[in-house]
Protein backbone atom coordinates (compact mmCIF):
# COMPACT_ATOMS: atom_id res chain seq x y z
CA UNK A 1 0.00 0.00 0.00
CA UNK A 2 1.57 3.13 -0.98
CA UNK A 3 2.24 5.39 1.62
CA UNK A 4 -0.22 8.50 2.16
CA UNK A 5 0.75 11.92 3.15
CA UNK A 6 -2.10 15.21 3.34
CA UNK A 7 -1.45 18.81 3.64
CA UNK A 8 -3.44 22.08 2.97
CA UNK A 9 -3.00 24.49 0.40
CA UNK A 10 -4.81 26.25 -2.41
CA UNK A 11 -8.14 25.97 -0.16
CA UNK A 12 -8.24 22.23 -0.52
CA UNK A 13 -6.86 19.05 0.34
CA UNK A 14 -3.34 17.87 -0.97
CA UNK A 15 -2.96 13.78 -0.92
CA UNK A 16 0.35 12.69 -1.92
CA UNK A 17 1.67 9.46 -2.56
CA UNK A 18 4.43 7.32 -2.37
CA UNK A 19 6.95 10.42 -1.84
CA UNK A 20 10.01 10.13 0.34
CA UNK A 21 10.30 12.82 3.43
CA UNK A 22 12.81 14.72 1.20
CA UNK A 23 9.99 15.01 -1.55
CA UNK A 24 6.68 15.57 0.46
CA UNK A 25 8.68 18.56 1.59
CA UNK A 26 10.01 20.09 -1.58
CA UNK A 27 6.37 19.50 -2.67
CA UNK A 28 4.90 21.38 -0.21
CA UNK A 29 7.09 23.95 -0.32
CA UNK A 30 5.88 24.13 -4.49
CA UNK A 31 2.34 24.21 -3.11
CA UNK A 32 3.07 26.75 -0.85
CA UNK A 33 5.44 29.14 -3.50
CA UNK A 34 2.47 29.07 -6.03
CA UNK A 35 -0.48 29.67 -3.58
CA UNK A 36 1.55 33.12 -2.99
CA UNK A 37 2.03 33.88 -6.23
CA UNK A 38 -1.45 32.89 -8.00
CA UNK A 39 -3.94 33.71 -5.12
CA UNK A 40 -6.70 36.33 -5.94
CA UNK A 41 -6.55 36.41 -1.93
CA UNK A 42 -2.84 37.38 -1.27
CA UNK A 43 -2.50 41.11 -1.30
CA UNK A 44 1.31 40.39 -2.44
CA UNK A 45 0.55 38.21 -4.92
CA UNK A 46 2.47 38.55 -8.35
CA UNK A 47 -1.28 37.93 -9.88
CA UNK A 48 -3.17 40.82 -7.89
CA UNK A 49 0.40 42.91 -8.52
CA UNK A 50 -0.18 41.81 -12.65
CA UNK A 51 -3.88 42.78 -12.12
CA UNK A 52 -3.48 45.89 -10.33
CA UNK A 53 -1.10 47.28 -13.24
CA UNK A 54 -3.61 46.45 -15.73
CA UNK A 55 -3.00 48.43 -19.05
CA UNK A 56 0.82 48.85 -18.77
CA UNK A 57 3.53 46.49 -19.10
CA UNK A 58 4.52 44.37 -16.35
CA UNK A 59 7.57 42.69 -15.32
CA UNK A 60 6.71 38.77 -14.09
CA UNK A 61 8.48 35.58 -12.90
CA UNK A 62 9.17 32.85 -15.22
CA UNK A 63 6.88 30.44 -13.19
CA UNK A 64 4.05 33.28 -13.75
CA UNK A 65 4.79 33.69 -17.11
CA UNK A 66 4.62 29.64 -17.95
CA UNK A 67 1.39 29.70 -16.03
CA UNK A 68 -0.49 32.19 -18.10
CA UNK A 69 0.82 30.74 -21.35
CA UNK A 70 -0.34 27.51 -20.18
CA UNK A 71 -3.74 29.22 -19.94
CA UNK A 72 -3.52 31.34 -22.87
CA UNK A 73 -2.76 28.33 -25.21
CA UNK A 74 -5.68 26.39 -23.28
CA UNK A 75 -7.99 29.17 -24.07
CA UNK A 76 -6.64 29.30 -28.06
CA UNK A 77 -6.90 25.56 -28.18
CA UNK A 78 -10.44 25.69 -26.50
CA UNK A 79 -11.62 28.59 -28.52
CA UNK A 80 -11.57 30.56 -25.51
CA UNK A 81 -13.77 28.39 -23.89
CA UNK A 82 -11.29 28.30 -20.79
CA UNK A 83 -10.45 31.57 -20.46
CA UNK A 84 -7.96 33.62 -17.87
CA UNK A 85 -9.39 36.41 -18.24
CA UNK A 86 -12.63 36.09 -16.24
CA UNK A 87 -10.94 37.20 -12.74
CA UNK A 88 -13.18 40.18 -12.89
CA UNK A 89 -16.63 38.34 -13.82
CA UNK A 90 -15.95 36.23 -11.18
CA UNK A 91 -15.80 38.93 -8.39
CA UNK A 92 -19.27 40.58 -9.93
CA UNK A 93 -20.71 37.05 -9.45
CA UNK A 94 -19.71 37.63 -6.07
CA UNK A 95 -16.81 35.39 -5.26
CA UNK A 96 -14.16 37.94 -4.35
CA UNK A 97 -13.07 36.63 -0.85
CA UNK A 98 -12.06 33.34 0.43
CA UNK A 99 -15.19 31.16 -0.54
CA UNK A 100 -15.36 29.80 3.41
CA UNK A 101 -16.01 33.70 4.36
CA UNK A 102 -18.65 34.25 1.39
CA UNK A 103 -22.41 34.90 2.72
CA UNK A 104 -24.15 31.60 0.99
CA UNK A 105 -27.18 33.63 0.80
CA UNK A 106 -26.36 37.34 -0.04
CA UNK A 107 -29.24 39.74 -0.77
CA UNK A 108 -27.30 41.76 -2.77
CA UNK A 109 -27.51 41.27 -6.62
CA UNK A 110 -24.54 40.39 -8.20
CA UNK A 111 -23.15 42.60 -10.85
CA UNK A 112 -22.78 41.71 -14.75
CA UNK A 113 -19.42 40.47 -15.55
CA UNK A 114 -17.41 41.27 -18.51
CA UNK A 115 -17.02 38.43 -21.39
CA UNK A 116 -13.66 36.79 -21.83
CA UNK A 117 -10.81 38.43 -23.97
CA UNK A 118 -8.08 36.34 -23.69
CA UNK A 119 -6.66 37.33 -27.27
CA UNK A 120 -5.83 41.05 -26.08
CA UNK A 121 -2.96 39.98 -23.53
CA UNK A 122 0.36 40.71 -24.99
CA UNK A 123 2.78 38.54 -23.38
CA UNK A 124 6.85 38.92 -24.11
CA UNK A 125 10.20 37.45 -22.96
CA UNK A 126 9.27 38.30 -19.50
CA UNK A 127 6.93 40.71 -20.04
CA UNK A 128 3.29 40.83 -19.34
CA UNK A 129 0.02 43.60 -20.50
CA UNK A 130 -2.98 43.16 -19.40
CA UNK A 131 -6.00 45.57 -21.10
CA UNK A 132 -7.21 48.36 -18.39
CA UNK A 133 -10.23 46.99 -17.00
CA UNK A 134 -9.27 43.36 -16.93
CA UNK A 135 -8.21 40.97 -14.19
CA UNK A 136 -6.78 37.57 -14.56
CA UNK A 137 -7.37 34.79 -12.85
CA UNK A 138 -5.31 31.75 -13.16
CA UNK A 139 -6.71 29.35 -10.31
CA UNK A 140 -7.71 26.61 -12.49
CA UNK A 141 -4.43 26.07 -14.84
CA UNK A 142 -2.35 26.83 -12.01
CA UNK A 143 -3.57 24.04 -9.30
CA UNK A 144 -3.61 21.47 -12.00
CA UNK A 145 -0.11 22.93 -13.06
CA UNK A 146 1.07 22.41 -9.24
CA UNK A 147 0.33 18.65 -9.22
CA UNK A 148 1.62 17.87 -12.78
CA UNK A 149 4.96 19.88 -11.13
CA UNK A 150 4.23 18.04 -8.27
CA UNK A 151 4.09 14.33 -9.67
CA UNK A 152 7.99 15.60 -11.49
CA UNK A 153 9.28 15.74 -8.17
CA UNK A 154 8.32 12.22 -6.99
CA UNK A 155 11.48 9.63 -8.10
CA UNK A 156 9.23 6.72 -7.53
CA UNK A 157 5.65 5.47 -8.00
CA UNK A 158 3.41 7.58 -6.44
CA UNK A 159 0.63 10.37 -7.04
CA UNK A 160 -0.79 13.93 -6.17
CA UNK A 161 -4.16 14.72 -5.47
CA UNK A 162 -5.36 18.38 -5.21
CA UNK A 163 -8.98 18.66 -4.57
CA UNK A 164 -9.65 15.95 -6.62
CA UNK A 165 -7.06 16.69 -9.26
CA UNK A 166 -5.09 13.98 -9.63
CA UNK A 167 -2.10 12.60 -11.28
CA UNK A 168 -0.41 9.33 -11.24
CA UNK A 169 2.91 7.65 -12.01
CA UNK A 170 1.18 4.28 -11.39
CA UNK A 171 -1.97 2.46 -12.08
CA UNK A 172 -4.60 3.30 -9.30
CA UNK A 173 -7.82 2.52 -8.67
CA UNK A 174 -10.18 6.44 -8.24
CA UNK A 175 -13.12 6.67 -6.48
CA UNK A 176 -15.53 9.18 -8.83
CA UNK A 177 -17.81 11.63 -8.16
CA UNK A 178 -21.53 10.14 -7.30
CA UNK A 179 -20.75 6.26 -7.03
CA UNK A 180 -18.26 4.28 -8.72
CA UNK A 181 -14.56 3.76 -9.11
CA UNK A 182 -11.95 3.99 -12.18
CA UNK A 183 -9.10 2.38 -12.93
CA UNK A 184 -6.21 5.56 -13.82
CA UNK A 185 -3.56 3.34 -15.69
CA UNK A 186 -1.43 6.76 -16.91
CA UNK A 187 -2.09 10.40 -16.68
CA UNK A 188 -4.42 12.22 -14.81
CA UNK A 189 -8.03 12.88 -13.87
CA UNK A 190 -9.49 15.22 -12.78
CA UNK A 191 -13.30 16.85 -11.96
CA UNK A 192 -15.14 20.33 -12.29
CA UNK A 193 -18.42 21.31 -11.38
CA UNK A 194 -21.02 23.81 -9.86
CA UNK A 195 -21.89 21.93 -6.99
CA UNK A 196 -19.66 22.58 -4.41
CA UNK A 197 -18.38 26.03 -4.95
CA UNK A 198 -21.81 27.84 -5.14
CA UNK A 199 -23.19 30.77 -3.39
CA UNK A 200 -26.45 32.29 -4.02
CA UNK A 201 -26.84 36.52 -4.77
CA UNK A 202 -30.48 38.24 -4.75
CA UNK A 203 -31.75 34.47 -4.60
CA UNK A 204 -30.05 33.45 -7.89
CA UNK A 205 -27.06 30.66 -7.99
CA UNK A 206 -23.92 32.02 -8.57
CA UNK A 207 -20.39 29.37 -9.05
CA UNK A 208 -17.47 29.67 -10.36
CA UNK A 209 -17.49 28.56 -13.63
CA UNK A 210 -18.09 31.49 -15.83
CA UNK A 211 -19.31 31.69 -19.74
CA UNK A 212 -16.49 33.74 -21.24
CA UNK A 213 -19.58 34.94 -23.86
CA UNK A 214 -21.61 36.29 -21.27
CA UNK A 215 -19.30 36.85 -18.15
CA UNK A 216 -21.97 34.92 -16.24
CA UNK A 217 -22.05 31.87 -14.27
CA UNK A 218 -22.62 29.00 -16.68
CA UNK A 219 -25.82 27.50 -17.38
CA UNK A 220 -25.22 23.62 -17.94
CA UNK A 221 -27.04 20.25 -17.52
CA UNK A 222 -24.63 18.90 -15.69
CA UNK A 223 -23.20 19.17 -11.82
CA UNK A 224 -20.20 17.88 -12.33
CA UNK A 225 -17.22 16.57 -15.13
CA UNK A 226 -14.87 14.05 -14.76
CA UNK A 227 -12.28 14.18 -17.47
CA UNK A 228 -9.15 12.31 -18.03
CA UNK A 229 -5.92 13.83 -19.88
CA UNK A 230 -2.47 13.22 -20.19
CA UNK A 231 -1.56 15.92 -17.47
CA UNK A 232 -3.51 16.93 -15.21
CA UNK A 233 -3.74 20.75 -16.82
CA UNK A 234 -5.57 18.82 -19.60
CA UNK A 235 -7.70 16.71 -17.62
CA UNK A 236 -8.42 19.79 -15.28
CA UNK A 237 -9.30 22.18 -18.67
CA UNK A 238 -11.17 19.42 -20.47
CA UNK A 239 -13.14 18.43 -17.42
CA UNK A 240 -14.16 22.58 -17.47
CA UNK A 241 -14.83 22.32 -21.13
CA UNK A 242 -16.78 19.59 -20.58
CA UNK A 243 -19.33 21.70 -18.09
CA UNK A 244 -19.02 24.79 -19.95
CA UNK A 245 -20.44 23.23 -23.19
CA UNK A 246 -23.42 21.63 -21.45
CA UNK A 247 -25.07 19.12 -23.92
CA UNK A 248 -22.83 19.92 -26.36
CA UNK A 249 -19.62 18.99 -23.90
CA UNK A 250 -19.44 14.97 -24.60
CA UNK A 251 -19.30 15.38 -28.52
CA UNK A 252 -16.45 17.59 -28.56
CA UNK A 253 -14.53 15.42 -25.96
CA UNK A 254 -14.83 12.22 -27.92
CA UNK A 255 -13.86 14.51 -31.49
CA UNK A 256 -10.46 14.67 -29.44
CA UNK A 257 -10.68 10.93 -27.62
CA UNK A 258 -10.75 12.12 -24.40
CA UNK A 259 -12.74 10.03 -21.92
CA UNK A 260 -15.70 12.02 -19.76
CA UNK A 261 -18.09 11.09 -17.79
CA UNK A 262 -20.73 13.53 -16.68
CA UNK A 263 -23.03 13.63 -13.74
CA UNK A 264 -26.40 14.82 -13.28
CA UNK A 265 -28.31 17.04 -10.49
CA UNK A 266 -30.30 14.08 -10.21
CA UNK A 267 -27.52 11.83 -9.62
CA UNK A 268 -27.54 10.11 -13.65
CA UNK A 269 -24.51 9.41 -14.62
CA UNK A 270 -23.92 9.77 -18.28
CA UNK A 271 -20.46 8.30 -20.38
CA UNK A 272 -19.23 9.57 -23.59
CA UNK A 273 -18.16 7.09 -26.12
CA UNK A 274 -14.17 7.55 -25.21
CA UNK A 275 -14.58 6.96 -21.45
CA UNK A 276 -17.29 3.84 -22.25
CA UNK A 277 -14.31 2.36 -24.59
CA UNK A 278 -11.60 2.79 -21.75
CA UNK A 279 -13.63 1.36 -19.20
CA UNK A 280 -15.97 -1.63 -20.92
CA UNK A 281 -13.84 -2.76 -23.67
CA UNK A 282 -10.60 -4.23 -21.95
CA UNK A 283 -7.68 -3.94 -23.85
CA UNK A 284 -5.66 -7.22 -25.22
CA UNK A 285 -2.02 -6.64 -25.16
CA UNK B 1 29.96 100.25 -79.02
CA UNK B 2 30.15 96.46 -78.03
CA UNK B 3 30.29 95.85 -74.55
CA UNK B 4 33.43 94.59 -73.14
CA UNK B 5 32.86 91.13 -71.36
CA UNK B 6 34.95 91.37 -68.28
CA UNK B 7 36.91 87.80 -67.97
CA UNK B 8 36.68 86.85 -63.54
CA UNK B 9 40.00 87.83 -61.31
CA UNK B 10 41.85 84.89 -60.89
CA UNK B 11 40.94 84.54 -57.49
CA UNK B 12 37.25 84.37 -58.08
CA UNK B 13 38.41 81.77 -60.98
CA UNK B 14 40.76 79.94 -57.94
CA UNK B 15 37.53 79.72 -55.74
CA UNK B 16 35.28 78.06 -57.88
CA UNK B 17 37.82 75.71 -58.82
CA UNK B 18 38.39 74.95 -55.13
CA UNK B 19 34.76 74.48 -54.22
CA UNK B 20 34.23 71.71 -57.48
CA UNK B 21 37.21 69.97 -56.01
CA UNK B 22 35.60 70.22 -52.13
CA UNK B 23 31.94 68.75 -53.92
CA UNK B 24 33.90 66.65 -55.94
CA UNK B 25 35.78 65.38 -52.84
CA UNK B 26 32.55 64.68 -50.76
CA UNK B 27 30.88 62.62 -53.45
CA UNK B 28 33.42 60.50 -53.42
CA UNK B 29 33.94 59.99 -49.85
CA UNK B 30 30.14 59.00 -49.63
CA UNK B 31 30.34 56.76 -52.87
CA UNK B 32 33.50 55.03 -50.97
CA UNK B 33 31.58 54.60 -47.65
CA UNK B 34 28.52 53.32 -49.22
CA UNK B 35 30.70 50.98 -51.37
CA UNK B 36 32.73 49.70 -48.09
CA UNK B 37 29.71 49.53 -46.23
CA UNK B 38 27.72 46.85 -49.04
CA UNK B 39 31.32 45.05 -49.01
CA UNK B 40 31.11 44.77 -45.42
CA UNK B 41 27.56 43.49 -44.69
CA UNK B 42 28.51 41.13 -48.13
CA UNK B 43 31.58 39.38 -46.96
CA UNK B 44 32.28 40.01 -43.50
CA UNK B 45 30.57 37.47 -40.86
CA UNK B 46 29.46 39.65 -38.16
CA UNK B 47 26.64 41.43 -40.92
CA UNK B 48 23.14 39.23 -41.92
CA UNK B 49 23.20 38.09 -45.11
CA UNK B 50 19.41 37.75 -45.11
CA UNK B 51 16.74 39.05 -43.19
CA UNK B 52 16.33 38.20 -39.62
CA UNK B 53 13.83 35.32 -39.06
CA UNK B 54 12.68 34.24 -35.35
CA UNK B 55 14.31 31.78 -33.65
CA UNK B 56 10.87 30.41 -32.23
CA UNK B 57 10.14 26.54 -32.67
CA UNK B 58 8.19 25.99 -36.70
CA UNK B 59 4.25 26.24 -36.43
CA UNK B 60 3.67 22.46 -37.21
CA UNK B 61 5.74 21.90 -34.18
CA UNK B 62 3.93 24.41 -32.31
CA UNK B 63 0.71 23.05 -34.06
CA UNK B 64 1.72 19.49 -32.36
CA UNK B 65 2.38 20.80 -28.95
CA UNK B 66 -0.61 22.52 -28.50
CA UNK B 67 -2.97 19.40 -29.71
CA UNK B 68 -1.14 17.36 -27.24
CA UNK B 69 -1.78 19.29 -24.11
CA UNK B 70 -5.77 18.08 -24.65
CA UNK B 71 -4.85 14.56 -24.95
CA UNK B 72 -5.87 11.84 -23.09
CA UNK B 73 -4.50 9.40 -20.39
CA UNK B 74 -5.42 6.13 -20.08
CA UNK B 75 -8.30 4.47 -17.95
CA UNK B 76 -9.29 1.22 -17.74
CA UNK B 77 -11.86 -1.06 -15.11
CA UNK B 78 -11.21 -0.88 -11.71
CA UNK B 79 -9.27 -3.61 -10.28
CA UNK B 80 -8.63 -2.77 -6.63
CA UNK B 81 -10.47 -0.53 -4.06
CA UNK B 82 -10.07 3.25 -4.33
CA UNK B 83 -6.67 4.56 -3.02
CA UNK B 84 -8.02 8.64 -3.56
CA UNK B 85 -10.97 9.84 -5.20
CA UNK B 86 -11.44 12.59 -7.93
CA UNK B 87 -14.49 15.08 -7.24
CA UNK B 88 -14.79 19.25 -7.83
CA UNK B 89 -13.02 21.20 -5.28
Amino acid sequence: MTHLSRFDAMGCEVLVGGATAAELEAIEELFRVREQTFSRFVPASELNRVNAAAGEFVHVSESFRRALRRALELASETGGVVDPTLGGAIESAGYSGDFELLRPDDPRPASPGAPGCWKSISVTRAWIRVPAGVRLDLNGVVKALAVDDALELLSGAGFVSAGGDLATRKPMTVALPGEGAVQLVSGAVATSGSGKRRWSRDGRIQHHLIDSRTGLPASSPWEQVTACGNTCVAADAAAKVGFLLGEAGPDYLDERGIPARFLEPDGTIGLNAAWRAAVEEPVCI
Amino acid sequence: MAAVKERPSRVVQARRRAQSAKAALACLGVVLFAASAALARATSAGHPKHRARSLSAPKQFVQIVRENQLQAGALAPPTAPPEAATSQS
